[in-house]
């Protein structure tokens, strides 16, 4: 069952074609990776599927659980949010002067069961709710091994923690889908690696399909299952990490080609 | 934090007991045999509760949410005429005195939300100038709309003076605490997170329009309030009460205490105003003087802590370090 399906997208800014008639798809579980030289417009695909951008054509579409295909044209990011698709920042975007804690408990605001007035008064709902959020928050913070530093601020976590955090408040939000933006940016070899292990975990533990962009490419052969290529907006291959490795216009455009 | 019941039964005992020691010594040193709070100084007092209900309602919109606002005096003229008005037709008890500052909390409200739906799309310096462009406009519509109505430039007045100590210190005491509950909730970290990244908390599932929203209707309620216990106080408005230099003074308050502090708003607007009153006898250089204590205090921040707290470590430690910003903020 596909989760995720982007037909034909495209997006023109102003002159320029960022990103030209691409087709892509999720199948529930599956961990895919989007990779492709700078500029080559991954960025600007997860900022389509989460409804930053609006592409100029295309449709993009999400399966939630009970099963309902969701077409997001036109709407807002907190709206898409809400079926169950997050996502991480390139640039880490943590709330950087509040605790890990209330990183964390942000992402769950959506689902705030009380009224304003309910927590002027501390209702017995706002007691409930916010024990539920404590605990779920607890729960994601030990599995990425934050939880002993939920009462720093996210800013003085080290860089990568940081990732890590931005990960965990990403599956706060309930997400069925996450995507990642380069997650393993800045991280030396032995973090990576680390990462490669978390990500895995988390994937089994809430049952989510990820969606991620990297340019380490050890990392990306060894985790993903499914990759896209894309150069200069186009999609030039897709297939089983082994595959992408041996083809010859992935090659092309990251090394250049012979001039005979 | 706080889940079970018992704790929220003792947090709440422990709130109301301070409030209470609070209203108790202030009572006693107000009793005219011990006469330290005379009767002017009685004033001073309830200007004093009055300006930290319009402080902790701009800190909402301004330190808390992000939102920078410079028409808070508006809407704090929205009660007070709301108010003014209710008075003048009705007679004055407990009941049409607590009704007039809903009345004037709620019209204020109303015109926040009705106001924030095109405006908060803007961001910092805009909306600024949009929320000083509306403060104008409500002054300017009372100055111009007949006399018979709102008085017009002359003003309103008589209004019967009914805000007393007891009003006004309720009043600031519930502000402070509807706040602080608003700050611990889910609500109140959606708040904070549109301040400190749109783009990311957006994407997190917040509908920023709508927080921003709120925090702005919340913020102008509890300035409407307290333009309604304001006129009572005074028992004379006129629309150069609410000007643009009247926002500035309750932006000082929040940028003293600290953005986002609600324990440095309280003390910020005591202090200042207690300076207010050692100043007033020098007349002329008062201004002078008081920009100038504002310009040390403002170096003394120096810090995201509030700047009593900074004062505080200052004591402490003997060498003062300028630099002492730290490399936190990165």
């Amino acid at each position: 069952m596909n989760v995720m399906q982007a037909d034909h997208i495209s997006i023109v800014f102003g002159g320029l074609k960022a990103v030209d008639d691409v087709t892509i798809y999720a199948k529930k579980g599956e961990l895919l990776g989007l990779i492709g030289p700078n500029g080559a417009g991954k960025t600007t695909i997860f900022n389509m599927l989460t409804g930053v951008y609006a592409p100029t054509k295309g449709s993009i579409a999400f399966v939630n659980n009970s099963g309902a295909e969701i077409n997001i044209k036109g709407m807002q990011p907190y709206k898409v949010s809400r079926i169950g698709v997050s996502r991480t920042f390139q640039n880490i975007r943590l709330f950087k002067n509040l605790s890990v804690l209330d990183n964390m408990l942000i992402s769950m605001h959506k689902d705030v069961g009380y009224s304003v007035f309910g927590a002027i008064i501390k209702s017995g709902r706002y007691l409930n709710i916010e024990k539920e959020f404590y605990d779920k928050a607890i729960k994601i913070l030990q599995a990425v091994k934050l939880d002993g530093k939920k009462d720093e601020y996210a800013k003085n976590l080290p860089y990568g923690e940081q990732r890590k955090l931005e990960i965990a408040r990403a599956i706060a939000t309930g997400a069925e889908i996450v995507f990642l933006d380069e997650p393993a940016a800045g991280m030396n070899p032995s973090e990576t690696e680390e990462l490669a292990d978390l990500i895995q975990i988390l994937k089994n533990e809430y049952n989510l399909t990820i969606v991620l962009i990297e340019h380490d490419m050890k990392f990306v052969m060894k985790i993903c299952q499914r990759i896209y290529v894309l150069d200069f907006g186009i999609l030039i291959a897709e297939g089983v990490p082994k595959e992408i490795k041996s083809n010859p216009n992935v090659i092309k455009a990251y090394l250049g080609e012979e001039i005979e | 934090m706080i889940f079970d019941k018992k704790t929220r039964a003792k947090s709440s005992i422990k709130a109301i007991i301070v409030v209470c020691i609070i209203y108790a010594v202030m009572k006693i040193l107000m009793l005219p045999q011990i006469n330290v709070i005379n009767p002017f100084y009685q004033t001073i007092v309830m200007k004093i509760c009055i300006e930290i209900t319009l402080a902790l309602g701009l800190n909402l919109i301004t330190g808390i949410t992000g939102q920078f606002s410079l028409g808070h005096a508006g809407f704090m003229s929205v009660g007070a005429y709301t108010a003014a008005y209710i008075m003048l037709h009705w007679t004055v008890n407990l009941a049409t005195i607590i009704i007039s500052a809903l009345a004037g909390g709620i019209v204020a409200g109303i015109i926040a939300f009705l106001i924030g739906i095109p405006t908060l799309r803007l961001r910092g310096d805009y909306l600024a100038i949009a929320t000083l462009g509306f403060g104008e406009i409500i002054r300017i519509l009372i100055q111009t709309t007949d006399k018979s109505f709102l008085g017009g430039a002359a003003g309103l007045s008589p209004i019967p003076i009914y805000s007393n100590f007891e009003l006004v210190f309720i009043m600031a005491a519930l502000c402070y605490v509807c706040i602080n509950n608003i700050l611990k909730s889910s609500y109140g970290r959606s708040m904070v997170s549109v301040r400190e990244d749109e783009i990311a908390s957006e994407s997190m599932g917040v509908n920023i329009t709508n927080v921003k929203l709120l925090a702005f209707v919340a913020g102008t309620f509890f300035a409407g309030i307290a333009g309604a216990m304001y006129s009572g106080y005074v028992g004379f408005i006129q629309p150069k009460d609410f000007g643009f230099m009247k926002s500035i003074e309750i932006l000082m308050i929040v940028v003293l205490g600290g953005l986002g502090n609600i324990k440095g708003t309280v003390a910020a607007t005591i202090i200042l105003n207690i300076i207010g009153v050692i100043l007033q006898d020098f007349a002329e250089i008062r201004m002078i003087l008081y920009a100038l204590l504002l310009i040390i205090i403002m170096i003394m921040m120096c810090g995201e802590s509030p700047w009593i707290i900074k004062m505080r470590n200052m004591l402490n430690i003997k060498k003062f370090n300028f630099k002492g910003r730290g490399k936190a903020g990165a």
